[in-house]
Parts: C-alpha cells; sequence; structure tokens
C-alpha cells in the first residue's frame, strides 16, 4: 500500500516543518527547559511522525477490534475537523454538528441498502446532503451568537435524532438501518470485506478531505474566517457580508461531517439516531478542545485520543469510560490550555506570529 | 501648531452636500438621549470636525452614519441617497469607511492581513480567496502600510502592537478602504507627538474629494486640520463655524471650553474630555481620559 503512505506523509509534516527550523534553539534556551525537549521538531513532530507510522503499521498489528476503533476514531476525526472550522475559524462553537454527520451516515445506509455500494458515489453524496442540511439549517443558526447559538444547534441536532427516529420508512426508526452491504471505493475494484481493507478505505477518505480542508483553511479564506472569529463588528464595517461567511462556513462544516458519517456508516455497517447523538456533539467539541481549536490535525489527534481513552483505555475499567474521559479532560484544559497543537515554548514577545489562538484565552 | 491654508477659499465642489441627518436622534434603552433631533451636513470635499463636551453626542454621531446603530428617528443621506435602512456593510462598500475610538483590528492577523481584508470589498480584483490574487491585493496595499508608518510592522500579528501603532493600523485600515467620507473617531488619542505629525501627514495627502468627518478633544489638532467645526452639546447641535470663530463664539467657551480653559488662553493639547461613561461600546483610549476639562463641563 504505497498510496496512503505518501498522502499521510505529507498530510502530518505541514504541521511540524515549516516552524522547526527557525525558533527552536532561541525559545529553548531562553526558557530553561533542555533543548531536545522544547524543539518543535521533538514537541510536535515526533508525534505526528508517531501518528503517522501509528496509522500505517495498524493494520498489521492491531487485532480486528483495534483496528475498526481506529477506523471509527478517523472518521470521528472528520467529525471534529468540521467542529474545528466552526469553533476555531469561525468563532461559532457548536453543540449540533452530530446532525449532519447523521445525516451523511443515512445517505450511505440508505444508498447502501438500496444497492449503491460505491464508496466513491456514498461519500459525494453523503457529503452533499450533509451540506445540504447544514445550508438550511445554517440560515437560522447563523443569525445567533455565543449561547443562543450553543442552544440553537444543540436544538436542531436534537430535532434531528428525533425525526431519524420517527422516519422509520427511510431510517428504519429507532432500530436503526441494519444489513449494509459492504462497499466498493470505486466501480471496478473489490469489495471492501474485512476490516484491514475498510481501515485502508477510511484513511485515505480521511487524509483526502482533510487535507482539503487544511489547504482551504491556510488560504485566504482561513483569514477571512480569524477576522470575523477576533472581531466580527469591525469585518462588517470594513465592508464584508460577514453573515454570508458564517454561512458558507456552517455549510461547508456540515459536507465535512456528512464526509465522516459516511465514512462511520461504512465502519460500523449499521447506522441509527445515536450516531447522531448529543455525546458525539460534545465529544468531538471535546475532541477540539483537546487538540487545538485551529488545527485541523490536532481536532483529529484529540478524536484519537478519546476513542482510545474510551474504548480502549476502559476496557479494564468496565463502564468507567465516562470517568476517563471527565479526568482527561480537566487534565488537558489545565496542563494544555491551546490544545495538543498548542504545544510549544514562549518565544520573545511578538517575535513570531502564534496561529493557535483560541477565543477566550486570557490574554 | 502650523494651520491649515486658510478655511475662507472654499473649493468649488462644497456646494454639494455629502452626508445630511435631518431630525436623527438616538435614545439608549437606559433612557438616555444620546443624540435628539439633530440637523446636520456635511459639504463634499470638507474637512469637518465635531467637537463638544462629555457625551454631547459625538461618538453616537458617527455611530449612526457608519451604520454600527440604528437611528431611534430621523434620516441619514449619504451623496443624495437614503442610506438609514442600509447595513454598515453596504455603507463601506458605498464608500463610508471609519475608524474607531478604541481602535479595532483582527488581532491574530498579521498588520498585512488587516490592511489586505480592510482593502478587500472596495478592490477590483476579482478571485481573492485564491492565493496568487490575494497576494496581489496585498502587494496593492503596500502604499497604505507606508502612509500610517507601520510598514516595519507588516508582518506583525496585530494584537501583539502598542496602542499607537495600532491606531495607525486602524486609520491605515479605513483608508485601504478607499473612502469617499472617512469618519476618524479621536484618531490623535494615544498617539505621541510623531504619531500626531504623521497623521496630519496623512490627512493632508488624502485625495482633496475625499469628505472627512473627525472627533476630537484636542482643539489645536480640530484647528490644524479642520475648515468647519461643529459644536455639539447634549445631542443638539450648539454652534458651526471655521475653528477661528470657534474659538471666539461665547456660548461654545461657555458651555464646552470652559472659563477655565478660556482663561488659560491657548487652546492646548490638554482640552481632552473624557468620554468614557458614554461611549460603552468602546471603553476608554488611554490617554485620552487626563480629564483636565472635565470639571469645566
Amino acid at each position: 500500500m504505497s498510496t496512503p503512505t505518501s498522502s499521510a506523509t505529507s498530510n502530518t509534516s505541514p504541521a511540524s516543518s515549516p516552524a522547526s527550523t527557525d525558533a527552536a534553539t532561541p525559545a529553548a534556551t531562553a526558557s530553561g527547559i533542555p533543548a531536545v525537549l522544547a524543539s518543535r521538531r521533538v514537541r510536535i513532530g515526533v508525534p505526528s511522525a508517531a501518528l503517522a507510522v501509528l496509522l500505517l503499521i495498524a493494520p498489521s498489528t492491531f487485532d480486528g477490534y483495534g483496528i475498526s476503533l481506529l477506523s471509527k476514531a478517523l472518521a470521528l476525526g472528520v467529525l471534529a475537523v468540521s467542529v474545528s472550522v466552526l469553533a476555531g475559524f469561525a468563532g461559532l462553537p457548536t453543540m449540533g454538528q452530530a446532525a449532519p454527520f447523521l445525516v451523511g451516515a443515512y445517505t450511505a445506509g440508505v444508498l447502501g441498502t438500496h444497492g449503491h455500494t460505491i464508496g466513491a458515489v456514498q461519500l459525494l453524496c453523503g457529503t452533499l446532503t450533509g451540506a445540504g442540511f447544514a445550508a438550511a439549517t445554517g440560515l437560522v443558526a447563523v443569525r445567533t451568537r455565543g449561547v443562543a447559538f450553543l442552544m440553537t444547534t444543540l436544538a436542531l441536532g436534537e430535532l434531528t435524532v428525533t425525526a431519524a427516529g420517527e422516519w422509520r420508512s427511510l431510517t428504519g426508526g429507532t432500530d436503526g438501518l441494519y444489513g449494509i452491504p459492504p462497499i466498493q471505493p470505486l466501480p471496478g475494484l473489490a469489495t471492501l470485506s474485512s476490516d484491514r481493507d475498510v481501515y485502508w478505505f477510511v484513511l485515505i477518505s480521511t487524509v483526502v478531505i482533510v487535507a482539503i480542508a487544511w489547504r482551504v483553511l491556510r488560504s485566504p479564506v482561513g483569514k477571512l474566517l480569524l477576522a470575523s472569529r477576533d472581531h466580527e463588528a469591525r469585518l462588517r464595517s470594513a465592508g464584508h457580508p460577514v453573515t454570508r461567511y458564517q454561512w458558507i462556513a456552517y455549510t461547508a462544516a456540515g459536507a465535512l461531517a456528512g464526509f465522516g458519517g459516511v465514512l462511520m456508516c461504512t465502519v460500523n455497517a449499521y447506522v441509527s439516531p445515536d450516531d447522531g447523538s448529543f455525546s458525539n456533539s460534545a465529544l468531538v467539541l471535546l475532541a477540539v478542545v483537546l487538540g487545538g481549536a485551529t488545527s485541523p490535525l490536532g481536532a483529529l489527534l484529540g478524536a484519537g485520543l478519546i476513542v482510545a481513552t474510551r474504548d480502549w483505555l476502559a476496557g479494564p475499567f468496565p463502564g468507567h469510560g465516562p470517568l476517563l474521559l471527565g479526568l482527561m479532560f480537566i487534565v488537558a484544559v489545565y496542563a494544555l490550555p491551546e490544545g495538543v497543537a498548542g504545544i510549544r515554548f514562549r518565544t520573545p514577545a511578538g517575535t513570531r506570529f502564534r496561529m493557535p489562538k483560541r477565543r477566550g484565552d486570557p490574554a | 501648531m502650523t494651520a491649515v491654508s486658510s478655511p475662507t477659499t472654499i473649493p468649488s465642489t462644497a456646494t454639494n452636500t455629502m452626508i445630511e441627518v435631518s431630525a436623527l436622534t438616538k435614545a439608549f434603552s437606559g433612557g438616555t438621549l444620546a443624540v435628539g433631533g439633530l440637523d446636520l451636513t456635511f459639504e463634499a470635499g470638507g474637512r469637518h470636525a465635531v467637537i463638544g463636551p462629555n457625551g454631547a453626542g459625538k461618538t453616537t454621531l458617527l455611530n449612526l452614519i457608519s451604520g454600527e446603530l440604528p437611528p431611534t428617528s430621523g434620516r441619514i443621506r449619504y451623496n443624495g441617497r437614503d442610506v438609514t435602512r442600509i447595513t454598515r456593510a453596504t455603507r463601506s462598500r458605498l464608500g463610508i469607511a471609519r475608524t474607531f475610538q478604541q481602535p479595532t483590528v483582527w488581532s491574530t492577523l498579521s498588520v498585512a492581513d488587516n490592511i489586505a481584508l480592510a482593502a478587500w470589498p472596495h478592490s477590483d480584483v476579482r478571485g481573492k480567496w485564491r492565493r496568487r490574487r490575494y497576494r496581489r491585493l496585498s502587494e496593492a496595499c503596500e502604499s497604505y502600510l507606508e502612509t500610517a508608518g507601520i510598514t516595519a510592522l507588516a508582518d506583525r500579528p496585530a494584537g501583539a502592537l502598542a496602542h499607537g501603532e495600532r491606531r495607525m493600523l486602524d486609520i491605515g485600515m479605513a483608508l485601504a478602504a478607499d473612502p469617499r467620507v472617512l469618519l476618524l473617531d479621536e484618531p490623535a488619542a494615544g498617539l505621541t507627538d510623531q504619531g500626531v505629525e504623521r497623521l496630519l501627514e496623512a490627512m493632508r495627502a488624502l485625495p482633496r474629494e475625499v469628505t472627512v468627518v473627525v472627533v476630537e478633544h484636542d482643539f489645536a489638532f480640530v484647528s490644524a486640520i479642520a475648515d468647519t467645526v461643529t459644536v455639539l452639546q447634549d445631542g443638539t447641535l450648539l454652534a458651526t463655524g471655521t475653528p477661528a470663530e470657534i474659538a471666539a463664539d461665547a456660548a461654545v467657551r461657555a458651555a464646552y471650553l470652559g472659563e477655565a480653559a478660556a482663561a488659560a488662553s491657548e487652546f492646548g493639547s490638554d482640552l481632552d474630555v473624557d468620554d468614557s461613561d458614554f461611549d460603552t461600546d468602546f471603553g476608554s483610549v488611554p490617554g485620552s481620559d487626563t480629564g483636565t476639562a472635565k470639571e469645566a463641563v
């Protein structure tokens, strides 16, 4: 499998390489921490490389359960990236992002049960329905701010879950949609018959979509979103149609979430209203907080940490997954106020531009 | 301080009215009447100053003209067009640019990005969301950095700027919007002498057809740039005239400048009035609230 190798490394390296050379040594000496630990190459590059290696060797070392957990973490990771677009860049922390995720998952499930088993088609359709759903709900949501936005998105999420439970003819109701056949990634390719095959499909899809999101967020589009987060009123005064930008960001985040939903359906071969539950929305918001709000890679990492904690680390302590999650969250908020992606050492004031800064941080 | 050329030579364009407010009223929810039935015109190409004591409604007037606040009643016309119900983003695209009493910038973005994003809606470059086009826009904006004297800070995050630098950036952002009407809210507050010099230079370099409305406490600054001065008191018009006429006006001296300040003969730069209890939106500006004239009001 050479394709995922190259694309995975090309995805992880932008996080570590650009800044690893410049500020490393002076920062280390200034803060009095051993240079080896303080250099960005070590603090960011090593975890990124370890993650890439883990993702690549996982299929040959993990059992089926571990592999499908990893696939789930990637699907949730895409959802977390969509939350990071909204919460970190556009300044719209959402509590209902599991709703377009659910819409995407049902799109894939319904397509699958009706015999449309081409993965690329499912991904495309799920992305479009997720975007369409967000475009419609966004008309209401982006008119609110702060707590009102949290509540609106929460309500939209819960309404979607309820609707999914009631619309039995399409969704199978609260029993869920089962018997979803395995997919072919592209016409002419073999059907994904094992957890390992599904994993590769999910990994490649995730790398592609996150790379696209990354590229867009690093373009002037990301600057517009950051500006609207920093000072929305000033952006309006400068003549920008800010509400339109926010609606587009909300729609794009819905598309990302829908994409993640399709992946989740592919992994589970099952969709139920539970996939769109509030706990999923809250968990990915947690993942974004863990990962650093303005870092798509951090969001992925955060999602991985959460799934690992809840489903794997909690194995020896049955029923105590939420407790572990809670502990991890408390530790993370205190130890890493800027998230995993925010781990770095102080540089002399103002010498270097620090992109990831969450709203509400003490200045 | 050297004054700008005599205000008696009014340019021919000055017969056109650029901004006209009629019966403009703004009452805040607490019952404060910030602006009460104001009738005013600002002529095209003029350099207008608005002065007045603490709470006279100067900043509210700017906020109403720029669309930051909706008026309670009354009309605002801009270049012959009724803009009372038009959003601030649209007014900005029509050519009304402004700065803020508390300079507001996008703090995580670099200084150059701040200027480029401020110029964005006013530039003809298409597809600015693409990297290459954006770079072209950014390059076209370098002159504004120069005018504001912040070229050396171009790559700094705006949040790391000192107060005076941030104010110059705010002014640069307003200039980058290629305005027909430039509203400046206490542009000199908190600036060093050099900063004030640079600001005066930038304002003199403005194309003559740009209409400038500046809210300012420093009467020396006002007389250096303005050809007409409007005095507000309690949200109503007290007097209008050239700086010299206003300085000589007995009613203005009594209401605004105060006997104490008048006794101090020359209108020095310590004629600052604290405006903060009124403009809760933007807070007080450090340096502007030395408050020597406060008791005189």
